[in-house]
């Protein structure tokens, strides 16, 4: 009776503990494949981050080419504009705008 | 075999191999352990150089004169490299033709030999450099553009890679080229700035390299939980500047056109807060494009407004006589009693610039007249010993201090060798060397209430923390007094000297002209000029100062007639941005 409740406990643990390392291996398999996915996701989140740099690198170029002085005179006298040849100066002493 | 000598045998085998064994693990953990253990590390970590970003350089309105824009190092990892060396470079020498030679051929000409020939050496530098058997990383080219580095990809080559290394732009062209430097390399082939605010500002710009080690899978792939070190970039500091982007336009335009006006071989233009010392505008001409620098001569490199000098001429005349009223020895209304002819002073002659001698000039009409005999007799009433302590003073001599790399100053003659040629001629401006940056910040003195303050380009660098640079008071070299009166002589001679007839009407202009010889060979050019005109305004509550110098001008010798009306017509627009109105 004994030896037979002995086997019994046995048989029990060797399920336990087969059990056991199951779990742990699928847990890791999980785990890896989470951690390796992640990593990738990490790697394709730098890539876009540094795409985006650039872009934005790309377009501050840009912005800076289109605000240089030299290129608003030119398209300034491209689209006809000249320099004011009579200048009018108004001093803060006359009340102009009260049309006196 | 008897049964104890078998197990005998057998534990000698055991103890052999095990003494095998021990020698391998030895050999492992002592002799190959730094080895094994950095490859252990090479194949578990992966790590990069971070490069810094130079600092850029903005206007006063926070325009970038000097910025960043995105290039590549294209390199070659030789063992990882499988193709045939010769075809590699076959196939990259199209893509990595530089972008300036290109350029020099488009506008030189357009001649197929000369561009196969740049291809061919291309392609044989190339090769040369993938044949390398001492070296397992290879540079290829510095700097290629985004589209440069697109084309290579798309070859598809094993063992060819990229890494980020940004390149200056320039969004305002060669505008104040002179004035911001460039960046070529130094010895070891890293960046270094040279020149102008480059040269100077270099550690500050620069910034330092970083390095990141990560952890890394077999796939090369970053482990998300895994160690992360290695050491920060530091980004370079930025400039912020002065310089005032509009005023530096209009001196600039208005440089290119006075120096075809005028036919003058070059010429320089700079303008300054007298209060401050802060520059607004630093134009010279010729000049270069930083962004292709090696493409001119060195000799242009060099920011003429301070490191070239120059014999003043008459707008020296105005230190001098603001030198003897502070000392006392003549008044504004002193008369000259000598200015009725030439003058002979050891062997030499001087004269006049027309050769005309009104008798009896007042100090006010020396100015106005820009009498070199009157000066004369000025320099005479104040002597050597107060002449010389009057220009140390006023900074000729030494250096003004500028934030800019090239600055020289020519020295100033030791009081025991002056003679009195050199005196009488200091008076006038010729025989005494200046530098324009050095004219302009004595002249600002006169202008300042009689104060010498420093010029200065960067009123702020910003990084991880933020330092604001203040103005420096030098010295006084005169009082606010004399600082009027030579004011009001210089309002006189700009109303009533030779400039009056292209003086914008209804301002007040301090102002004096200038023209002086040239030194050749110990003699003057009998033809050749560099005229020039220093002035400020509003006269009584200056805005700005401008020293306007034009070297060899064809049109005319003088001053008056060129470097005048140029510094009136630069003041016209001034006038208007500065919302100065006329009195």
């Amino acid at each position: 009776m004994k030896t037979r409740i002995l086997r019994f406990q046995s048989k029990k643990l060797i399920w336990l503990v087969l059990t056991l390392v199951l779990f742990l291996f699928f847990t890791q398999l999980v785990i890896s494949h989470r951690l390796v996915s992640s990593g990738e996701v990490v790697k394709k989140l730098e890539i876009d981050a540094a795409r985006l740099d650039a872009e934005n690198g790309l377009l501050k170029e840009e912005v800076d080419r289109m605000g240089s002085l030299s290129r608003i005179s030119s398209e300034a006298a491209k689209l006809g504009l000249t320099r004011a040849s009579q200048i009018l100066h108004l001093t803060p002493q006359v009340p102009v705008a009260l049309g006196k | 075999m008897d049964i104890s000598l078998r197990i005998k045998v057998l534990l000698i085998w055991f103890f052999l191999i095990g003494l095998l064994v021990g020698a391998r693990l030895f050999y492992w953990q002592v002799i190959a352990a730094d080895y094994l253990a950095a490859a252990a590390e090479k194949q578990h970590w992966i790590s990069f150089e971070v490069a810094a970003e130079r600092g850029e350089i903005f206007a006063s309105d926070r325009f970038p004169l000097v910025s960043n824009e995105e290039a590549y190092l294209v390199f070659a990892s030789l063992p990882d490299l499988k193709e045939d060396v010769k075809a590699v470079a076959a196939k990259l020498a199209p893509l990595l033709v530089s972008e300036l030679d290109q350029e020099q051929i488009a506008t030189g000409s357009s001649l197929k030999e000369e561009k196969w020939r740049l291809l061919k050496n291309t392609e044989i530098e190339l090769k040369e450099r993938l044949s390398r058997e001492d070296l397992v990383w290879v540079p290829l080219k510095h700097k290629v553009n985004r589209e440069a580095r697109v084309g290579i990809e798309s070859l598809e080559i094993e063992g060819i890679g990229f890494e980020e290394e940004p390149r200056r732009i320039y969004p305002e062209a060669s505008s104040a080229a002179h004035l911001l430097g460039f960046v070529g390399s130094d010895i070891n082939g890293r960046e270094k700035g040279y020149f102008g605010l480059e040269g100077f500002y270099d550690l500050e710009l620069r910034g330092k390299t970083g390095i990141l080690r990560r952890e890394k899978d077999v796939a090369n792939r970053p482990i998300l939980v895994g160690e992360t070190s290695g050491e920060e970039k530091q980004d370079g500091r930025s400039l912020f500047l002065t310089l005032d982007r509009a005023v530096q336009f209009i001196a600039e335009q208005g440089l290119k056109k006075g120096i075809e006006k005028y036919g003058a071989v070059s010429g320089s233009v700079i303008i300054m807060e007298p209060q401050t010392g802060a520059v607004l505008a630093m134009a010279s001409f010729p000049a270069y494009d930083p962004a292709k620098f090696s493409q001119y001569e060195k000799e242009l490199y060099v920011n003429p407004i301070v490191g070239n000098s120059f014999e003043p001429g008459s707008v020296f005349k105005v230190l001098i006589m603001a030198a003897a009223l502070d000392a006392g020895v003549v008044e504004p209304d002193t008369r000259c009693s000598n200015c009725d002819g030439p003058r002979v002073i050891s062997d030499y002659t001087l004269r006049t610039w027309n050769d005309e001698y009104p008798p009896n000039p007042t100090m006010i009409e020396v100015i106005q007249q820009s009498n070199n005999i009157g000066m004369v007799f000025v320099g005479e009433k104040l002597g050597v010993e107060k002449l010389v302590a009057c220009l140390e003073n006023f900074g000729i001599g030494q250096l003004t201090g500028i934030d800019l790399e090239e600055e020289t100053t020519p020295d100033l003659r030791p009081k025991s060798e002056w003679k009195k040629i050199d005196l009488a001629t200091a008076t006038f401006g010729q025989g005494i060397a200046v530098t324009p940056i050095q004219m302009i910040q004595a002249v600002g003195a006169i202008a300042n209430g009689g104060v010498l303050v420093k010029p200065f380009l960067v009123k702020k660098v910003v990084g991880e923390e933020e330092i604001v640079i203040e103005p420096k008071i030098s010295k006084q070299p005169i009082s606010p007094t004399t600082a009027k009166v030579v004011t009001e002589m210089m309002v006189n001679a700009t109303e009533k000297g030779e400039a009056k007839w292209a003086k914008p009407e209804g301002y007040r202009i301090a102002g004096k002209t200038g023209t002086a010889q040239i030194p050749v060979a110990g003699h003057y050019d009998e033809e050749k000029t560099i005229a020039s005109f220093v002035g400020f305004a509003p006269a009584d509550k200056p805005r700005f100062i401008m020293l306007v110098t034009l070297r060899e001008p064809t049109t005319s010798p003088w001053g008056s007639e060129t470097a005048a009306p140029l510094w009136f017509n630069i003041a016209k627009e001034l006038f208007i941005y500065f919302g100065i109105l006329p009195e």
